[in-house]
């Protein structure tokens, strides 16, 4: 084969790789993007968090914010230095499924030294059904949420002194979710 | 068009593939608020904590009754208020008194935790009102059976927006009686 030819069947060759190159990369992008679809319209939430009355508490709670599918919330309070901050019915978890269901809530842990105890309690009435202890190293409870019911979830935040900020509070950002 | 399709997609997956995230990391920032109910000091011996929600008084006992305002209990929320009451926490040396009274001072002195001749005879109190930017007060009536031996009450003090405990922040006081 002359030099000639040997450039042609190389650039051959090398358009036949890239045509086969792409259409795997289509093919596989097509698969993930199947996958994603379904992801998001299958399997609806278990339950739901709304607002409690606490959220509209400006004393502790700055704000209240939840996802749009609303199985996550964020709370950004402010609570006391040197003292126990409790707030009930920040949130209330709502079930949405005609039959009892197994639901986890989870938590970031915190690390900061200021608090003392951050919990997040989950009532029926006034009975408690779990606590997430977010100063454990993975935050979390697990129970059964029955049908149609809503539980409330009260915050409890125990913030120690710290030197310079008598005036000032910590501010936190938590998310929970139902998986 | 085909990859404009293809990028899109790929950005959807990415935003899905963030809602798998369970949670966010928990921050912490400090930023000025309102503080609605303050301790401050008042007889020589007493002192606030840095936050203003803690507190701790000494008073000196006396073989005769005598009562002294130990620290302010201010709301400074002009609007809005806050009710107060105390609960006995701990306790030691109480053998030496003869009689203890702690209580909230709005204009009425309401006692939350008695005790006499060493024995604790009540644990807590109901809830007294903190008028919205009122100057209101923690007193202490004591007498000792002999001068110079200390006896300590830990109370915690709970200032709640309204008395069905909505909402309410536990904070502790130490009074001291030698």
């Amino acid at each position: 084969m002359t030099g000639r030819g040997k450039l042609l069947a190389l650039s051959g060759a090398l358009l036949l790789l890239g045509v086969a190159t792409w259409g795997a990369v289509e093919a596989a992008l097509q698969w993930s993007s199947s996958s994603a679809v379904v992801q998001t319209s299958v399997a609806p939430p278990v339950a739901h968090f709304e607002k409690g009355d606490g959220a509209s508490n400006s004393r502790y709670v700055k704000q209240v914010t939840l996802s749009d599918n609303r199985t996550r919330f964020m709370v950004v309070a402010k609570p006391r230095l040197g003292a126990e901050t409790t707030v009930k019915d920040v949130v209330r978890l709502v079930s949405d499924r005609p039959t009892d269901r197994l639901v986890t809530l989870k938590a970031a842990p915190i690390t900061n030294g200021h608090v003392e105890a951050f919990t997040w309690t989950v009532k029926n009435g006034p009975t408690t059904v779990a606590t997430v202890d977010s100063l454990q190293p993975s935050p979390a409870a697990a129970f059964a949420l029955p049908a149609g019911a809503t539980y409330k979830i009260d915050l409890k935040v125990t913030l120690a002194e710290g030197a310079g900020s008598s005036e000032a509070a910590a501010s936190f950002s938590l998310v929970l979710e139902v998986p | 068009m085909r990859r404009s399709l293809l990028l899109t997609v790929s950005v959807a997956y990415l935003l899905v593939g963030s809602l798998q995230v369970v949670h966010e990391a928990a921050s912490g920032s400090l930023e000025p608020q309102l503080v609605e109910v303050r301790l401050g000091a008042l007889a020589p011996g007493s002192s606030p904590g840095l936050s203003f929600t803690r507190g701790s008084a000494s008073v000196t006992g006396g073989l005769l009754s005598v009562s002294t305002n130990v620290l302010y209990l201010n709301n400074t929320n002009a609007t809005g208020a806050s009710y107060a009451k105390l609960a006995l926490s701990s306790s030691s040396g109480l053998a030496n008194l003869a009689l203890v009274e702690v209580g909230l001072n709005n204009g009425t002195q309401t006692a939350q935790v008695t005790g006499s001749l060493g024995s604790i005879t009540q644990t807590s109190g109901g809830y007294v009102q903190l008028p919205p930017g009122s100057v209101n007060r923690i007193y202490v009536t004591r007498s000792v059976s002999t001068t110079g031996l200390l006896s300590t009450l830990v109370l915690d003090l709970k200032v709640a927006d309204h008395p069905d405990e909505r909402a309410f922040v536990v904070s502790r006081v130490t009074i001291s009686v030698a």
